[in-house]
């Protein structure tokens, strides 16, 4: 417990520390509007990588349609902002309908899970393609999410990068925060031993199907709030944004990352974001670099960067200071 | 006191019929040993006890309750916990995780209370990880807690699962071929492990081998499948001196 403690001021005192290094740069001026708007970008990345973690990495199930739940989430937000009294102040309706993107995300995640769940493998991943197909095709047909043209003029809470970037740091901070918690609680613990060993985890008295819903809702509701943040900060909406390759993209991270690490999501989605704006004048190469990428890690590192690590600056302090590690003290970076 | 009656359990997978008129009743703190030759439907007698299959026909009823056409978990919650003939771990988890998912059926906190890190998060996690602790500790694993479970060496393996299965407080254990692979010293070990947990916790059990030393040593009753029904069963002198049962393993000499 007095461990846990110290891990956990440990970890508060990086994030603040991060956040004021950050915002004070963007304040100063060093970090101009441009590279904000990149760190908000990274920001929206790391929740999609680290839901679509949960379900692919800690789960095992190879999902594909992780843009389809961001979509639903991003037009759900949108217009729901869109559509509150004029008179409630904007920052109250963008978190309230940053919440309600996320509830209508998990809704369309039982939907899909429920049936899709039964299939694995290869199979899961074609259906979860197809889904996140059908949600795009529908967004571009109806009538009141703005079709082709897309849903514009979305109210944003703030038109300052810098204010927009706190916000979306301390909400990426807080779906971490959850997700870690939701991983080692006894929850998280069936959900990785389904991955492990499906008819293990049924004979140790795991309701399996449950916890792979529960797992795939859970997943579907953050990448609804992703959804959320990235539709207030672009302010317009065209369904071309969430087809297969976005969904590609996050996959890309998380493999990159290490299936089962949210500190490898976090790296991968920084890296993998970060690099394409880095190499500017090489953006027609980018789906090339990634595809090789891919590739090479294959080969040399198939678990991924971190593999199932979790970083740990409680540990990493620990050793720094010569004491003994303890492998109890894990957590996470924020 | 009968713990588990099975009785006429049958079986067909298409055209074939695996397991027919299949009577076996263990008792409490019984251990029995279901043996015959490969593909007689040993295995098939498991799964169709942890529900893993459902029956064609028969009755399987522990403690008094009927459990055919329950969900597997369900029948781990009954009463029922299981080890497999090819081992199947948690391979990237940690020993104690192992234990721990074990232990899950016993334990309550919801998952708000888990993200929230409540008091009964706490709570439970400390008293059930304190008990996977001890439950290792009997079985000599203590020093192996937050090994991943794969680097374990084989015979520790098997053990592992065997302490991860009675994490689930079972009435009745199933062993699925729990000597395969091991060497005549582990093979002794094994036996005394088995004895020790059925004195320890208990519990029944029922056990599929292939080495007749160990059968013959533990088994306190005997029950011989060929070709998918029961054709005898009794203590292991009876068994051992049983004509059907030779001719089943040896075959029949032509001028008998």
């Amino acid at each position: 417990m007095r461990k846990n403690l110290r891990s956990y001021i440990i970890n508060i005192i990086a994030v603040v520390v991060l956040f004021f290094i950050l915002w004070g740069l963007m304040l100063a001026g060093i970090i101009d509007s441009y590279y904000s708007g990149i760190l908000v970008t990274v920001g929206i990345n790391i929740i999609l990588a680290a839901s679509l973690n949960l379900s692919t990495g800690f789960l095992g199930q190879l999902v594909l349609g992780h843009a389809g739940f961001m979509s639903v989430g991003a037009y759900a937000a949108a217009l729901f902002t869109m559509n509150m009294p004029e008179g409630i102040p904007l920052m109250v309706r963008f978190l309230i309908s940053l919440l309600v993107g996320g509830l209508v995300a998990a809704i369309f995640g039982i939907a899909i899970g429920i049936p899709a769940l039964r299939l694995r493998g290869d199979y899961l991943a074609i259906i979860t393609l197809g889904f996140a197909e059908i949600i795009r095709v529908v967004i571009l047909n109806l009538g009141f999410t703005g079709g082709g043209q897309g849903l514009k003029n979305i109210p944003t809470p703030t038109d300052d990068t810098a204010s927009y970037f706190a916000i979306v740091f301390w909400i990426m901070v807080l779906v971490l925060f959850v997700l870690y918690s939701f991983i080692r609680s006894r929850q998280g613990r069936a959900i990785k031993s389904i991955r492990d060993d499906e008819i293990a985890a049924e004979s140790c008295g795991i309701n399996t199907t449950y916890y792979k819903i529960l797992g795939f809702t859970v997943s579907a509701f953050f990448a609804g709030i992703a959804g959320g943040l990235y539709a207030h900060y672009i302010t317009i909406l065209d369904p071309s944004n969430f087809g297969f390759m976005r969904s590609i993209e996050i996959l890309v991270m998380v493999v990159l990352g290490g299936m089962g690490s949210f500190t490898g999501s976090i790296l991968a989605a920084t890296v993998l974001t970060a690099l394409p704006e880095a190499l500017r004048a090489f953006s027609d190469y980018r789906m090339l670099i990634y595809s090789l990428l891919l590739i090479v890690m294959m080969i040399f590192k198939p678990s991924g960067l971190l593999g199932t690590y979790e970083f740990s600056l409680t540990r990493l302090l620990d050793k720094l200071m010569k004491r003994v590690p303890k492998a109890k003290s894990k957590s996470k970076e924020g | 006191m009968a713990l588990l009656k099975v009785r006429n359990l049958g079986i067909t997978f298409g055209g074939l019929k695996a397991l027919s008129d299949v009577r076996i009743t263990v008792d409490q703190s019984q251990i029995v040993g279901l043996i015959g030759p490969n593909g007689a439907g040993k295995t098939t007698v498991f799964n169709l006890l942890t529900d893993v299959y459902s029956p064609t026909s028969g009755t399987i009823t522990l403690d008094g309750e009927n459990i055919v056409g329950q969900k597997t978990y369900l029948v781990t919650k009954s009463g029922i916990a299981r080890t497999f003939q090819n081992i199947r771990l948690f391979k990237n988890m940690t020993v104690l995780e192992n234990v721990m998912v074990g232990f899950d059926v016993h334990m309550k906190y919801s998952c708000l209370k888990g993200i929230l890190r409540l008091p009964a998060y706490w709570r439970e996690e400390a008293q059930y990880e304190q008990k996977a602790r001890e439950l290792l500790a009997v079985f000599g694993l203590e020093g192996k807690a937050d090994t991943i479970a794969s680097n374990l060496p084989y015979g520790q393996q098997r053990k592992l699962e065997i302490v991860r299965a009675l994490a689930t407080s079972p009435k009745l254990l199933l062993l699925d071929e729990p000597a395969a692979g091991m060497n005549d010293t582990e093979t002794a070990e094994l036996m005394e492990t088995i004895r020790f947990v059925r004195d320890k916790f208990q519990i029944a059990i029922l056990l599929i081998e292939h080495d007749m030393h160990l059968v013959m040593g533990i088994c306190e009753k005997i029950i011989v499948l060929d070709y998918g029904s029961v054709i005898a069963k009794g203590t292991p002198e009876e068994i051992k001196n049983n004509e059907k049962v030779i001719a089943a393993y040896l075959g029949k000499g032509e001028n008998e």
